[in-house]
């Protein structure tokens, strides 16, 4: 089954500046795709389409089977069921201890009574399931802690906590690792590879980092003012392009 | 090539004089003037003799304040009422105030564009906003005491027609403040508790309250300061409290008995004041607090 569809698609924002013009991409469910391109190429437009926060101006968009142009608010809500994303930054609630952060992730499966439940007292399976998924991620003892205390790349690994406890059939992960260090930057990008090998999570990640891409990733689409201008294997992308588009070969 | 003295010549922010800019302070000077003829504004006034001889007899007949048990007691009294009057004033102004508010924060995101909620969800979703922010502005604008006077009208005399001023009109301020509130929480961390596919009321739990708790409370404990500044006038137009008996005794000139009444009113406020600060400390100064 197909996970991502793009057909022809364009965003233009308010003031006629292209975020993407004329993309036509298709994703298979089970896929781990990097995105690839210098700042303001497009990506982070493409994932927020995605995952409806914008709507497509031109063109059509399906993702695991909705057309993105025509989908109503409650079943926008549904497919973010299916969805997690993770951000560059502003992943977490400052303010809220690192459990409710992650517990956010399984808000399809609470009720509004349950949600307000959850602020004043937690189940036992609840936390348990919490702190196996911080354990796996090496900050289990910050679980009680308020997320604003942590630093940027343990925020980060909460982030993925979130995603993990989701269970989702797509994941947009949004330059994860472009701000934390490289303890980190393996962890995300291993966890992200479990979910997509263990438990066959379409993932869509963009990098900075060429060498994590061609590492971690079996497809690449690069992309550049807004246009694809490449799609296929890591194999195939030219070193040449890709410093035209200003990326940096970064260990990972 | 430009020079350095031909940008700053150029330069936007150098100062240019502008006649209108003139116009203005002069309109604004006049309008102070004539302001100050209409409303007899006169420093003199204070010291002409009939009127220094009223504030000598004023200010000496406050001292010493009246400190009989009698008088003691009912201020005392009095002032228990005060602080009801305005605990339950705005206690239902937060209740009230809170679920309005809900509607009158104005969603941002292309998920609640006219295409994405169809055109009749759309509208209704926009004619209850304008709707309730009519409401708030109409229970703002009008103040406690004309609140007042129209709930003695309805209820009769008693501490409840104040009860219900400050209430309509808190809630009023206290709607408009809130909707402000979750409105200006940052737009990045709302997206992102609404891509786990959160509904608005699970956005406002994860998000919204959690990101303005701070600024509620203060909301909140300001309201009820400003309430109970308020609660003391409110017996002037027979709406109970501390005022009630104020106006008494200012008509018949007991100013030892005013004086009496100012200390109490001075008290109440430092408690509300002391009481804001305890609260605020227990709630946000806690690191990390959270069931375990």
């Amino acid at each position: 089954m197909i996970a991502v569809e793009a057909r022809d698609l364009t965003k233009i924002y308010p003031g006629g500046v292209y975020g993407l013009r004329d993309v036509n991409v298709k994703i298979e469910e089970g896929e781990m795709v990097g995105i690839l391109g210098a700042s303001g190429a497009g990506k982070t437009t493409l994932f927020r389409l995605i995952n409806g926060a914008l709507y497509p101006t031109r063109g059509c968009l399906k993702v695991l089977g909705r057309t993105m142009s025509e989908i109503s608010l409650n079943a926008l809500r549904e497919l973010r069921r299916k969805l997690a994303v993770i951000y560059q930054r502003h992943n977490v609630v400052p303010s809220l201890p690192v459990v409710y952060n992650v517990l956010m992730g399984s808000s399809d499966s609470l009720s509004l009574a349950q949600t307000v439940r959850l602020f004043f007292y937690l189940r036992e399976e609840e936390r348990e399931e919490v702190s196996a998924i911080l354990r796996e991620l090496g900050i289990e003892d910050k679980m009680y802690t308020r997320a604003e205390e942590l630093s940027g790349g343990q925020q980060q690994r909460v982030a993925v906590a979130r995603a993990i406890i989701s269970k989702p059939q797509l994941v947009l992960a949004d330059e994860p690792i472009a701000s934390v260090d490289s303890g980190t930057a393996i962890k995300v990008m291993e966890t992200l590879r479990r979910l997509n090998s263990e438990r066959g999570a379409t993932i869509l990640v963009s990098l900075h980092q060429v060498d994590c891409a061609l590492r971690y990733c079996s497809r690449l689409l690069v992309f550049s003012h807004g246009r694809l201008i490449y799609d296929g294997d890591p194999g195939g992308v030219r070193a040449i392009d890709l410093y035209q588009e200003d990326l940096s070969h970064v260990q990972c | 090539m430009s020079s350095v003295k031909e940008l700053e010549l150029n330069s936007p922010l150098k100062p240019k004089f502008n006649p209108l800019n003139l116009a203005v302070i002069l309109f604004l000077l006049v309008a102070v003037g004539v302001s100050a003829r209409e409303t007899q504004f006169s420093f003199t006034t204070f010291f002409q003799d009939s009127n220094t001889r009223a504030i000598a007899r004023f200010v000496s007949g406050l001292w010493p304040p009246a400190t009989n048990v009698q008088f003691l007691k009912t201020v005392f009294i009095l002032m228990v009422e005060t602080i009801e009057i305005s605990l339950v004033g705005t206690t239902l102004a937060v209740l009230v105030g809170f679920p309005l508010s809900l509607l009158a924060v104005r969603q941002r995101g292309e998920e609640f564009s006219r295409e994405r909620l169809g055109t009749a969800r759309w509208a209704l979703r926009w004619s209850l906003y304008y709707l309730v922010r009519a409401f708030l502005n109409l229970f703002r604008g009008i103040p406690e005491l004309v609140w007042a006077l129209a709930f003695v009208t309805a209820v009769g005399l008693g501490p409840l027609p104040g009860v219900l001023a400050l209430a309509v009109h808190s809630t009023g301020i206290l709607g408009k403040l809130y909707a402000e509130m979750f409105e200006s929480v940052d737009q990045r961390l709302v997206e992102m508790v609404r891509s786990t596919g959160a509904t608005e009321t699970q956005v406002l739990l994860f998000a919204r309250l959690p990101l303005s708790l701070s600024v509620f409370l203060s909301y909140t404990l300001f309201r009820w300061e400003c309430n109970m500044r308020a609660a003391t006038v409110l017996g002037f137009v027979g709406a109970g409290g501390i005022g009630t008996q104020l106006i008494i005794s200012i008509k018949l000139f007991r100013y030892n008995e005013v004086m009496t009444l100012i200390l109490a009113i001075l008290i109440l406020i430092a408690l509300v004041d002391i009481l804001g600060q305890f609260l605020r400390t227990r709630v946000l100064d806690a690191p990390g607090r959270c069931r375990k």
